[in-house]
């Protein structure tokens, strides 16, 4: 794909020609160069009109990547960073005590709080002797794989523009997700299987449902796909009324024929064609699919790395394993998410912090080491960028007068990458002694979508999608770079 | 210090600036700076500003801020919100302000506040004249990133004379080579063609025609009658016939009002967390398709979405329209209310810029528009005519009571014949009882004695059916009427009229006839008695608390609910209010949570007491078997008269409100606590508007008159650019693209117009035609190259593989509404009902998991109800049917103007695995079982006539009875079965969802 020359020279891939062409007739990439080239005044050739290329077909990226997939661990409601990853030892003997600081949570704006110590102890893990709360002891031996950014801001401290905004860069809704830039820019390399999955808690979706995958102002065909861990994993992949593969078979070559016979007298129209063809993708996907989440094939020591032996791990390992496996067949992005539906359900700890973080922390801790450590054994890791972390972070203060919950907090939070080009063992920004704002190397959710774009190869200031009069990009108009020290 | 006196502050620095000019120069020249100034700006201030700042403010191509920190002017001249210094007064420099992280909106550098002791470097910097090596200073290409090439972005007489900004011109119809040519169309379409050399396509068979005809103005294909009919009609003027037909149909209002629907970004949900209803939404769907069927003028329609409330004649639908304001997306819990407040405003006017326009206005919110002459003054001064329209609200906030008909009396005349037909229906039925009573009297006298009932066990005789054993008609209200609104003689023929039971479905129990969702209802019925009963028992079925009433007293009070109808004896509390003739029987219910359902019924163990069972029993001798025939009849009539009541003449929409009287300022980078100077309301200047005038009388009661007065300027016949839009997008969805392809973009960024003096020509001929939307319709479809043949033609897509010169009708995929409506067709079970609250068909389970409560906000529709057209479908922000958005519904967030038209596996997996596609298959085989009989060649042949509009050849037919013996001896399946396989295939064909 070409880098546009410029940023608002306007002739640029767009909404309206998609449509104008058909979505089936070519990759968004070459409709952009086609365009830019004064494509539509009239000047294409026969011989370009009749290309055609799945629009998830792979694209070329800006520049060589080190990631070649990215796997997001969604930790919804926010989980409290002084209480896992960001270890503020002045915070312990506070608790109780009220003292003045500015916060933003749920309850609004407000300059004086009661503290609520941190319930966890830390202790040092790894060569880099990075400090960790026992709410993570699994995770905590992969540090010297992981990059801890504990500076994070976002826009919003409620849940609803905040989710929008880890996953799509604005608190409004209408934007594309980032794994639908991600699909847009590089396509996938597997046909057989999407290019962008989502897998949702067993409780429920994410507070604004779909619009957390959602492809936005780009066509739907860059959404994310849902896929369940147990069951029909994707929508429609087997014949509701109980159709046998050999009746399947049958019926697709009738209908290649047939429709083979209307194309003949409209040859010259590639829509046609792709749709023959998007049903042999199809038919392709149904015995892919099955295959790829089919964890039957796994050795009982890779299931147990990641708790699916156990009662509570099982649930979120069955993920992250199908997650591996997803990215090892070409899978651009895949996200699950940890914690569902509305209140304790997720890391929303807003009541009692330990029973919800203990019980979310226990769920998945197990998991996600067992995912970098898989990852790591398998040669996965360095192609392969894992981002943990939630909309935002809580604060050091309690939301109520009494109890040990703690409200929202988009002034300060921790997120952590691994592999795929991410620098191990570090640590980088700070927030204040009581975890209440970032105030070293603050880092705005863009430059986390900024460094995650580039680790793909795609150049976060140059990847933009023309809609609405705009060159839309997801790190803003105004742009973002990446977070230079998290880079290996 | 707060933001906006930070901003004045630095206004006043500005100014000041100005005077310091002469100063500056002098400074500038290094020669005069000392060498320990110079040693301090290299060794101490430069570093600090390279590492925190420069990256942003000047080193890179990119400027943030409009702020320059890498030349010593740049510093001076400052950015857009003020000069980042005051040498006069160093320590209230903008600059230090930012620094110090004082005002959470202005923190520089953003990454973190740098150290005590560096910010007294800078501060020391400036107090030392600000020191700047000349050699140190990066110099930018000023301006902005425009391409090499014209920059657009001023108002000047150049950008004012962009073809789109200037008014359409007549101009004579061209020549052609083809001088039989007449049509005012074909003449300009012809003319492009000729001058290239090009033949156009000969004509579309009659068959592609009509599918195409059907299509584009209903959205559904013809039947075989219908195409049979067309085909036998060899008159001249057949699609005329058949244009017209269309246009009358209510369909074209349903198709061609989702057009509409999709550029003003219907939804009925807010979006974000809860995505909570927007009640009453559906009443602007059912606006914009009455709006279309009843070819309203393009440029009422206009007024009357954007200030329907303002206008003169203001009427319910005027009301109704306004919704526009309202349908975008909105965060009940925003983290910055201020800035919330102008993004729901933005909302506005994007949409009203977009759609209307042609222009993308809202690019100017944050900066001039980069391309466009828009600055971001004209941005401020299109706001100002929202600056009054009230904040949206949950629930019923934005709910506005209209009176329906309201204006031209059609309600009442509605109702006044209602009303007499009920009358003379009901002297009918009296005189006949009056004749029966009379004789029974004669004949009978002991019975109006009421002798007492020897056994009050005895068998119950109805005298008001409960809703188990007959069709009882109300009158209910589910407002709060009148406080006596239980006494007899309370009015009640304005309240609607429901058959017995009211609730929701499923209740335990019971029978729902008449839907009752609201907290409340009141109702009342009436009851004969030719005498007073000895006993009385009410019949009852509550969820929840229910009072009720006979002839104006409370007999009985029932708290609770209940999962089956209870009997209740109220014999004694009834009988000094009971009387022969009617009775009046009033109930209310009251539900707080959950299920809802009401009925009550009325009977008693006397044998006599009830005129209807006398009747039944002594009227064929009393009166005679014809009398008593018309009783039956006449009582039917009545209670299917009921039901044909005009609906209540008052309702809720949602609707615009203002509240205020509210100054818009600028606002710099569109941010709220950066604002400039107030602006007025004005349009933009680069169409050389008239002045924005608000006239007293334009004011109402409760609005400013702003939106009339801009609502009047855009339909004004002078607006150079409005008649243009629309009817490009007319064209558009005739032809699959339009004239200018960026159908909501004129600027210079969109694309220019393929025929351009055939779209002036459309705008005037659509003005002068007093904006009569179905008038352009047929003028469209009767010219040939709308009528041409979609076939391939190697020499002429060799010139114009696009297209642009229209040499032949593009194929187009039907819109995602089409497919399920065609697939619902084809299976003879599409319900045309129109209207009402929107529908919410089935989900796959997986679907529903997506939401944060599983399910919520989805109802189930029946199965009826679920075969509605798909514009009636729900439109709930964070979650749709996969039918409709696989097949690239319009997302709902924004304004959408064109659709895409993606092919992708998964389209393909829910088309051949769906639960709703296989279903329907099976139910478009029974229809070829029951219309062809059981050979399969008949079958096969009615499916083709059915799904595609036409005959097939013999060839066809034997490759779809290849298809069903494959299946039966390949997949070892039934005939049937093998059927439903072939009707699935048929339904998943590419002539079947591709348009000739």
């Amino acid at each position: 794909m070409n880098k546009p020359q410029n940023t608002f020279c306007g002739q640029v891939h767009r909404r309206e020609f998609l449509k104008d062409i058909g979505g089936g007739f070519a990759s968004l990439g070459l409709t952009g160069m086609l365009a830019q080239d004064g494509f539509f005044q009239s000047q294409a050739t026969a011989q370009e009109m009749a290309k055609f290329v799945n629009p998830l077909a792979p694209k070329e990226p800006h520049y060589k990547g080190k990631a070649k997939s990215v796997i997001f661990l969604f930790m919804y409601g926010g989980p409290s960073h002084v209480d896992t990853f960001d270890h503020k030892p002045k915070l312990y003997p506070l608790d109780g005590k009220t003292i003045d600081v500015k916060t933003f949570g749920r309850g609004g704006k407000r300059s004086k709080s009661r503290v609520v110590g941190p319930k966890w102890k830390f202790n040092k893990y790894g060569e880099c002797g990075k400090e960790v709360s026992d709410l993570f002891p699994n995770v905590a031996t992969c540090v010297d794989d992981i990059a801890f950014v504990h500076s994070m801001t976002a826009d919003s401290p409620i849940h609803g523009s905040a989710m929008l905004m880890m996953n799509a860069g604005q608190v409004l809704s209408g934007h594309p997700s980032i794994g639908s830039w991600v699909n847009y820019g590089l396509g996938s390399v597997n046909e057989n299987l999407p290019g962008y999955v989502v897998m949702l808690d067993k409780t429920g979706g994410p507070i604004s449902g779909a619009k957390n995958w959602s492809s936005g102002y780009m066509p739907a065909s860059y959404q994310g796909t849902v896929l369940r861990s147990q069951g029909t994993p994707i929508l429609d992949l087997e014949n509701a009324n109980g159709m046998s593969k050999t009746e399947q078979r049958t019926l697709l070559d009738h209908l290649r024929n047939i429709n083979e016979g209307h194309l003949s007298e409209r040859y010259d129209n590639t829509n046609l064609a792709a749709r023959v063809a998007s049903y042999e993708l199809a038919y392709k996907m149904q015995a892919s699919a099955p295959e790829a989440v089919d964890l039957d094939k796994e050795p009982d020591h890779i299931k147990k790395l990641y708790g699916i032996d156990g009662s509570k791990t099982e649930d979120f390992g069955r993920k992250c394993l199908l997650a591996r496996r997803l990215v090892e067949r070409g899978v651009r992005f895949v996200q699950i998410y940890s914690g569902g539906n509305h209140n304790d359900a997720n890391w929303d700890a807003h009541g009692d912090l330990v029973k919800n973080h203990t019980y979310h922390a226990g769920n998945t801790d197990k998991a996600i080491a067992g995912l970098l450590k898989d990852l790591k054994q398998q040669g996965l890791l360095d192609e392969t960028l894992v981002v943990w972390g939630g909309e935002f972070g809580r604060q050091p203060t309690a939301e109520y007068a009494k109890g040990t919950g703690r409200d929202h907090n988009s002034y300060g939070f921790t997120m952590w990458m691994a592999g795929g080009g991410i620098k191990g063992g570090i640590s980088v920004g700070e927030t204040d002694e009581l975890g209440s704002a970032a105030v070293v190397d603050r880092f705005h959710v863009k430059r986390l979508h900024s460094t995650i774009l580039h680790l793909l190869g795609l150049d976060p200031n140059a990847l933009s999608y023309f809609y609405g009069g705009l060159d839309r990009r997801l790190v803003g108009v105004e742009g973002a770079e990446p977070i230079e020290q998290l880079l290996a | 210090m707060t933001s906006a006196d930070l901003f004045k502050n630095m206004r006043r620095k500005t100014l000041l600036l100005a005077s310091f000019s002469i100063l500056v120069n002098w400074l500038s020249a290094e020669e005069k700076v000392s060498p320990e100034a110079l040693a301090f700006w290299k060794e101490e201030a430069k570093p600090l500003l390279e590492q925190n700042c420069w990256k942003c403010h000047g080193a890179k191509e990119r400027i943030k801020g409009d702020l320059r920190l890498t030349t010593r002017e740049g510093v001076l001249l400052g950015g857009e919100i003020g000069a980042a210094v005051n040498l006069e007064k160093p320590e209230t420099s903008l600059l230090l302000e930012m620094l110090s992280y004082k005002d959470e909106d202005h923190e520089m550098p953003p990454i973190g506040k740098l150290k005590d002791s560096e910010i007294a470097v800078l501060e020391k910097w400036i107090k030392l004249g600000l020191p700047f090596a000349s050699e140190d200073e990066i110099l930018g290409k000023e301006g902005h990133e425009v391409a090499a090439g014209e920059d657009n972005t001023k108002v000047n007489e150049r950008t004012m004379s962009h073809w789109a900004f200037v008014k359409p011109k007549r101009i004579e119809l061209p020549e052609v080579k083809d001088k039989s040519a007449k049509h005012p169309i074909d003449r300009f379409i012809l003319a492009k063609l000729d001058a290239s050399g090009l033949k156009p396509n000969p004509l579309a068979s009659k068959e592609a025609l009509l599918r195409r005809a059907y299509f584009d103005l209903t959205g559904i294909a013809p039947s075989p009658d219908q195409v049979s009919d067309f085909l036998a009609d060899d008159s001249a003027d057949a699609f005329e016939e058949v244009i017209d037909g269309l246009l009358a149909s209510p369909q074209y209002g349903e198709k061609w009002g989702r057009h509409w629907l999709d550029l003003v970004r219907y939804a009925e949900t807010n979006g974000y967390e809860r995505d909570s209803e927007k009640p009453m939404a559906w009443r602007f769907r059912d606006y914009v398709i009455k709006a279309f069927n009843d070819n309203k003028p393009y440029d009422r329609f206009v007024q009357e979405q954007l200030a329907g409330d303002e206008l003169p004649d203001a009427d319910a639908d005027a009301i109704t329209a306004t919704g526009f304001h309202r349908l975008g997306i909105w965060d009940d819990e925003p983290a910055d209310r201020k800035k919330a407040r102008y993004d729901y405003l933005d909302d506005i006017l994007r949409t009203t810029s977009d759609v209307f326009l042609g222009m993308t206005i809202g690019c100017a919110r944050c900066h001039d528009h980069k391309i466009d002459p828009i600055p971001t003054k004209d941005y401020y001064s299109l706001l100002s005519f929202f600056a009054n329209v009230s904040n949206h609200g949950k629930g019923k906030t934005n709910l506005v009571k209209v009176e329906s008909f309201s204006g031209n009396g059609a309600y009442d005349k509605q109702f006044e014949q209602w009303s007499k037909r009920d009358g003379d229906l009901r002297r009918q039925l009296d005189k006949i009882e009056k004749d029966f009573l009379e004789e029974l009297e004669l004949r009978q006298p002991e019975i109006k004695v009421n002798k007492p009932g020897k056994n009050t066990k005895a068998k119950q005789n109805i005298i008001l059916h409960d809703a188990r054993s007959g069709e009882v008609a109300w009158n209910y209200s589910t407002k709060k009427p009148d406080d006596h609104w239980f006494e007899i003689a309370y009015d009640d023929s304005k309240w609607d009229s429901g058959k017995a039971g009211f609730g929701v479905k499923g209740t335990p129990g019971a029978v729902v006839r008449t839907e009752w969702r609201s907290k409340a209802i009141w109702m009342r019925t009436s009851f004969r008695l030719a005498a007073v009963p000895n006993n009385l028992s009410l019949n009852v079925h509550h969820d929840e608390d229910v009072k009720i009433y006979l002839n104006g007293k409370l007999v009985k009070e029932l708290a609770g609910h209940v999962s089956n109808y209870e009997t209740h004896d109220v014999s004694k509390v009834a009988a000094d209010v009971l009387q022969t003739g009617k009775n009046v029987l009033a109930v209310h219910c009251l539900q707080t949570g959950g299920g809802q359902f009401v009925d009550v019924g009325v009977s008693s163990s006397d044998q006599f007491a009830d005129l209807a069972s006398l009747m039944r029993k002594f009227g064929k001798d009393y009166i005679g078997d014809s009398a008593l025939k018309n009783h039956r009849r006449i009582t039917r009539d009545l209670s299917n008269h009921a039901g044909q009541k005009p609906s209540a003449s008052k309702y809720e929409v949602m609707a615009v409100a203002e509240s205020g009287n509210n100054i818009i300022k600028v606002l710099h980078r569109g941010n709220p606590v950066l604002e400039g100077d107030v602006v007025q309301p004005s349009f933009p200047s680069v169409l050389r508007p008239p002045a924005a005038v608000i006239p007293d009388s334009y004011k109402t009661p409760k609005t400013s008159g702003r939106r009339r007065v801009l609502a009047e300027w855009i339909t004004s016949k002078d607006n150079p650019i409005s008649a243009r839009v629309m009817m490009n997008r007319v064209w558009q969805h005739h032809f699959g693209r339009g004239i200018v392809r960026t159908t909501s973009d004129y600027g210079f960024q969109g694309l220019k117009p393929t025929h351009p003096a055939l779209l002036d020509w459309l705008a005037l001929e659509f003005m002068g035609r007093d904006w009569n939307i179905k008038a352009m319709h047929k003028l469209i479809m009767t010219s040939n190259a709308y009528q041409r043949s979609s076939a391939p033609n190697d020499l002429a897509f060799e010139k114009d593989p696009v297209n642009n010169l229209f040499w032949r009708f593009d194929m187009r995929r039907l819109t995602a509404e089409e497919v399920r409506d065609s697939i619902l067709s084809a299976c003879g079970t599409l319900n045309l009902k129109p209207g009402g609250p929107s529908i919410t068909p089935p989900l796959p389970q997986i679907v529903l998991a997506t939401a944060s409560r599983p399910g919520a906000g989805w109802g189930r529709s029946s199965p009826e109800e679920s075969n509605r057209r798909s514009v009636y479908v729900k439109v709930k922000r964070s979650m749709q049917m996969p039918i409709l958005i696989n097949h690239d519904m319009a997302d709902m967030d924004t304004s959408c103007p064109v659709r895409f038209t993606t092919t992708v596996p998964t389209q393909s997996l829910n088309m051949l695995n769906g639960k709703f596609m296989n279903d329907s298959a099976k139910v478009f085989a029974k229809r070829l079982r029951d219309e062809a009989g059981t050979a399969p060649a008949d079958q096969v042949a009615r499916a083709f006539e059915i799904a595609f509009s036409r005959k097939p050849s013999d060839k066809e037919v034997s490759s779809g009875l290849a298809m069903i013996k494959d299946m039966r001896s390949k997949g070892g399946v039934s005939a049937e079965v093998a059927l439903e396989r072939f009707a699935l295939l048929a339904l998943n064909l590419n002539e079947f969802v591709y348009l000739d």
